[in-house]
């Protein structure tokens, strides 16, 4: 394994063929690149029990207008047996001369492991992780690591970041964006961006856009994509008696549901009976409320066109359409097992794989859980498919709710001469990502093209052994799918605040305490409030430069 | 009869001079924030004096006064219940009997739990479908026999009485062990001299150990009220304050104010007027148990 | 007799009622520690885990840092124990026989009554500006705040309950007031000493928000500890139970061993007449 910078890993985006085909067909926004994964054997070649030679395939496809250009490049690596060198290499600038160190800070436990991990293995379990001794041993640069408590994280880097600063790298919760990025504590990246070459095409507009920029810039680079997906249980929609029986109720086939009243109408039938033959009567379909409640209602809101905010910082515009989303959240409840309202996320997952619903509505850990096969339903059992949507003006509008996630900055307090460390330390993180992100362990989900097309396989199979090729395909494509028609949380100063009486009169409205309207109605008054508290002028600009995000992500309504 | 130069103040004066350097700072911050407005989500923003703008905030914020009421009705089920439960338990325990100790222990233990694990344990014990108490109701046909047509869930349909009764199970250990100590340091001649002379256990129980015990009760209760307008950590862990508002206690909303929703002027105001109103609850509660000082 | 047999049983019922109470949630927590995974949300609740897994406790005590967690929460527990037993005891006797402390006892007293909140952003900005974040001293101090005044009331408390007479006839057979104290008052306050340190001991072990903000790495108290166990959506139940049930050893050893110090059995005599 080589310790020059030639064998860095990286992703051999071929800026200059790409813009040739631009320039050939109208290239829309879902333009789809798929990183290579040059590099690899060598880096790994020491902790692989592959053979010398890997082939390695990049398809890169281009969406132009109506029809898909496919394009298909083979390229053989050869591994270096001892002093052979990689054919595909990167060069960033000098190699650093002396070095530097690097505070960061990230949240605690599972998703600190891409960081740092005591227990790495060569073959799955913790495949990938651990990037910190390999970025100090080939860049030279020392990373100090700190874990965070994810539930007070927002005040303690607050609390560093006007006090002592002396975090360099943050990896926190883009719902502080509003807070942390609109409050101007990180440098922006678009320079470092251009210099080192990263392609953010390979990134879906909802991430790109929102996640990452603010005002037009771009101040981060994702570390978790998350985004709601529909799975289902492939099998018993196959099932010819079952898909017999649905017909007759309903006079059309069984398949996954596009829109949500599809979705009501196959949890109904779902519900109530066992349908799986174990003895046990099953449900239709569960969602997680406890945590993000906000979340599974914001699904629906953005699938019937509504917005956080209008330009006048109406919130919840249309109310109208928030109403009817949140009438259609609590209608959904009635097919769902008992005590939903308590299940954590960790509880909707086992709905799915132990055989308890037919569908589920969350996050993307349903596929590698499956896939694991530590579950009764494994495998290919579980399908999963695009959110559903409604049909909005003659168009099926379908969004993807991608609250949570996780990005990483570089705070201003960084003095001028580390920055530059500390971007090559994030683009590290980039590079490697497609090694850590499909791992099931550490809770971080694929938030790029380049982690959800087939160049990326190998790197699912290492990290999932369990999991059939078929179906981490299969998994993979709905992903790719689900984070290309993502729509973003609320990303404004506050956040915390308006989301957390949101939640409330949603769960309040969900038990029946209070009507679906009414609980708008008392969200939309607080929520003036709020703003009214932090400066509706401020708020008001603030969320004119998140605008500017959703238009050039292409969600905002025209 | 001791004078101004009593020798007494030496023992005091090391706790008197550690608090006040120690708090000193903390309080003196936490005013002054209550009087400003800062936005610190905001590089270089300044603290801007408001008077008493966040104390008349506070007024008419519902939700401020909706937590409070929920921590008085903790607080009127819990202590009494937490009281008479521990001071059983000290009573029973008083005379050896076999296994005493391991069983005392067991009872002990929940204290050395934190809040965060005991509202874990106590969620997982009540959650519906996956916990035991839920599949023992089921078993049992006890939900229909306390007449719910399905089982449902304990902890959203009776969020501050579930809290309520994981706070009983954390904390009657504390009054159990101070009241078996403080039954332990009466002096046994007057008990024996009872128990000779032919007295009820009841009798005993009434008239000589409670009045002896006076002072330890009342410090405990103290202790207890003061604790419960403070702590948060069950109401976190186990209901986040929901559903909806049901049971947001005065200390999680303060804490969602300044650490959540980051606005540290207000969260300081409120901390103020919580300080007060503990102030006067305990106040009135000296008052009324007649607590000698 | 009958009566004595139906007492006897009644109590009997109690207290295995009252111990089944207790004791049911630890089991539980207990057989989640013991439990995989894919146990922890199992339908229908299996009361015995099969199969058994050490991995919960190995995961939680060597990789996570759940040792290094009980260390340093052991050291900061311990220390601030005596720290407030030492400092709060006297003053707790003090106020007992101090005829005029009225005013002084409230202040302490009140020190109690401010949330946590109030101390965690002050406190971070103190211990910052003097470099003591992240030190096990720092939470000691800071701990200080709620445990002093609670050992000044309960100890006052039970010095109150212990007649004067005792330290009057020592000092008048020669001993100053402090090696009255010493000689005479404190053997006979050993339970409320005992139960009084177990307090402490435990208000510092389980505390939470103060300790968040004052450590980052290189301490790093239990309760702080316990985050690391949510993943990415899901919690490690198994494991949390698991570390908490290892570190509720050290506590419960002490209570163990002290136990007899707590209860009828062990008195000293008072006045011999």
């Amino acid at each position: 394994m080589g310790k020059k910078l030639d064998n860095f890993p990286g992703f051999n985006k071929r800026v200059s063929r790409r813009e040739a085909l631009s320039t050939a067909g109208k290239v829309a926004i879902g333009a789809v690149v798929a990183g290579v994964v040059a590099g690899v054997g060598g880096y790994y070649a020491g902790s692989l029990t592959a053979a010398p030679a890997a082939t390695v395939t990049e398809t890169r496809t281009v969406t132009a207008a109506a029809t898909t250009v496919r394009e298909t490049v083979t390229a053989t690596v050869t591994a270096p047996a001892t002093t052979a060198t990689v054919t595909k290499t990167v060069t960033v600038g000098a190699p650093p001369t002396a070095p530097v160190t690097i505070t960061l800070a990230c949240d605690a436990g599972h998703n600190y492991l891409p960081w740092f991990d005591p227990k790495e293995a060569p073959e799955g379990g913790h495949y990938g992780q651990n990037q910190a001794p390999k970025i100090k041993e080939v860049l030279g640069i020392d990373i100090v690591g700190e874990e965070v408590d994810p539930g007070t994280e927002f005040s303690i880097y607050m609390a560093d970041l006007t006090g002592p600063g002396k975090y360099n790298i943050i990896v926190y919760f883009p719902t502080y964006n509003g807070d942390i990025l609109g409050g101007g504590w990180a440098v922006p990246l678009d320079e470092y961006i251009e210099k080192y070459r990263i392609n953010l095409d390979d990134l879906p507009p909802v991430y790109r856009y929102l996640y990452c920029s603010w005002g037009g810039k771009t101040y981060a680079l994702p570390y978790d994509g998350d985004f709601h997906a529909l799975y289902y249980r492939k099998d018993i929609f196959a099932n010819t008696d079952i898909r017999k029986k649905f017909r007759d109720k309903y006079g059309r086939d069984l398949e996954p549901p596009k829109t949500y009243d599809e979705y009501l109408q196959v949890a109904e039938f779902f519900t109530g009976w066992d349908w799986d033959g174990d003895g046990e009567e099953e449900y239709g379909t569960v969602e997680d409320f406890k945590d993000l409640t906000w979340g599974i209602f914001f699904d629906r809101f953005a699938s019937l066109g509504g917005l956080w905010f209008d330009e006048e910082m109406n919130p919840l515009a249309p109310n109208d359409a928030a109403v009817k989303a949140l009438e259609d959240l609590v209608k959904i409840t009635e097919y769902m097992p008992p005590g939903f309202l308590e299940f954590g996320a960790l509880e909707v997952f086992d709905c799915m794989t132990k055989g308890i619903t037919a569908m589920t509505l969350t996050w993307p850990d349903v596929g590698p859980r499956a896939g694991s096969g530590e579950f009764p339903v494994k495998g290919d059992q579980v399908g999963t498919a695009l959110v559903p949507g409604y049909v909005v003006g003659g168009k099926l509008l379908r969004y993807s709710w991608t609250g949570v996630g996780r990005v990483m900055m570089i705070t201003v307090n960084t003095p001028e001469e580390k920055r530059e460390a500390a971007f090559r330390v994030l683009k590290w993180m980039w590079d490697t990502s497609v090694y850590w992100v499909p791992s099931g362990l550490n809770g971080e989900d694929p938030f790029a093209y380049s982690h959800t097309s087939p160049g990326a396989l190998p790197h699912w199979k290492r990290a999932n052994p369990a999991w059939s090729e078929e179906g981490i395909l299969d998994y993979m494509r709905a992903a790719a799918e689900n984070f290309a028609h993502g729509y973003p949380d609320l990303y404004l100063p506050g956040a915390a605040h308006y989301t957390d009486i949101l939640s409330r009169y949603i769960m309040m409205a969900v038990r029946g305490e209070i009507s679906p309207r009414d609980a708008i109605s008392r969200t939309v008054e607080e929520w003036r409030s709020v703003t009214k508290d932090l400066g509706e002028e401020k708020q008001k600009t603030l969320w004119k430069q998140q605008i500017v995000e959703y238009k050039r992500a292409g969600i905002w309504p025209k | 009869m001791r004078g101004p130069k009593s020798p007494y103040l030496i023992f005091i004066l090391p706790s008197l001079i550690i608090l006040s350097a120690i708090i000193i700072f903390p309080f003196a911050f936490n005013l002054y924030l209550s009087f400003h407005k800062w936005d610190i989500r905001f590089r270089g923003a300044v603290p801007e004096f408001i008077g008493v703008a966040n104390y008349l905030k506070a007024f008419s914020d519902a939700r401020f006064f909706n937590s409070l009421s929920k921590t008085l009705y903790m607080l009127s089920l819990a202590v009494p219940l937490e009281f008479f439960f521990g001071l059983l338990l000290a009573l029973l325990f008083y005379e050896p009997f076999k296994g005493r100790r391991l069983l005392s222990i067991f009872i002990l233990f929940p204290l050395a739990l934190s809040d965060a694990v005991v509202g874990l344990v106590w969620g997982l014990t009540l959650v519906p479908t996956y916990g035991p108490v839920d599949y023992f109701m089921r078993i049992f046909g006890l939900w229909e026999a306390l007449g719910f047509k399905k089982p449902i869930s304990l902890v959203m349909t009776y969020p501050m009485e579930m809290i309520i009764l994981a706070d009983i199970w954390q904390w009657t250990p504390f009054f159990y062990i101070v009241l078996l100590a403080g039954l332990a340091s009466l002096p046994r001649e007057i008990i024996e001299a009872a128990e000779i002379d032919g007295a009820a256990k009841l009798n005993i129980v009434r008239y000589i150990m409670m009045p002896m015990l006076k002072q330890v009760i009342g410090v405990v209760l103290i202790i207890r009220i003061t604790d419960i307008f403070k702590t948060f950590g069950l109401a976190y862990v186990m209901t986040k304050g929901g559903p909806g508002f049901a049971s947001e206690v005065v200390s999680l909303y303060i804490f969602n104010q300044a650490l959540q929703f980051l606005n540290i002027t207000y969260a300081a105001a409120l901390t103020m007027i919580l300080i007060i109103v503990i102030t006067i609850v305990i106040n009135v509660f000296i008052r009324g148990y007649r607590l000698r000082f | 007799m009958k009566r004595r047999t139906l007492s006897n049983f009644i109590k009997a019922l109690i207290i295995a009622l009252s111990t089944l109470f207790f004791v049911f949630p630890l089991y539980w927590m207990t057989s989640m520690a013991f439990k995989p995974e894919a146990d922890w949300a199992s339908f229908p609740p299996k009361l015995i885990p099969n199969p058994i897994t050490l991995d919960n406790f190995y995961k939680g005590l060597f990789t996570m840092g759940g040792l290094q967690g009980i260390l340093d929460s052991f050291i900061i527990a311990g220390s601030n124990m005596i720290l407030s037993l030492i400092i709060g005891g006297l003053a707790g006797y003090g106020l007992s026989r101090y005829k005029g402390g009225r005013n002084i006892a409230f202040f302490i007293l009140s020190q109690r009554f401010a949330p946590p909140i109030v101390f965690t952003l002050a406190f971070f900005t103190m211990f910052s500006l003097i470099n003591l974040l992240d030190t096990h001293i720092a939470v000691i101090i800071a701990h200080l705040t709620f445990n002093i005044p609670f050992a000044v009331w309960l100890m006052k408390s039970f010095f109150d309950g212990i007649p004067k007479d005792l330290e009057e006839s020592a000092m008048v057979d020669g001993c100053s007031p402090f090696g009255a104290f010493i000689r005479v008052v404190l053997p006979v306050s050993l339970p409320g000493m005992i139960a009084t340190a177990v307090m402490l001991f435990m208000f510092s072990w389980n505390e939470f928000l103060i300790q968040l903000f004052l450590t980052r790495s290189a301490v790093k108290p239990l309760p702080t500890l316990i985050p690391r166990f949510y993943g990415g959506h899901d919690i490690l139940y198994g494991v949390v139970c698991a570390v908490a049930l290892f570190a509720s050893i050290p506590p419960i050893v002490i209570v163990a061993i002290f136990h007899k110090y707590l209860v009828r059995g062990l008195t000293m005599g008072y006045v011999k007449g």
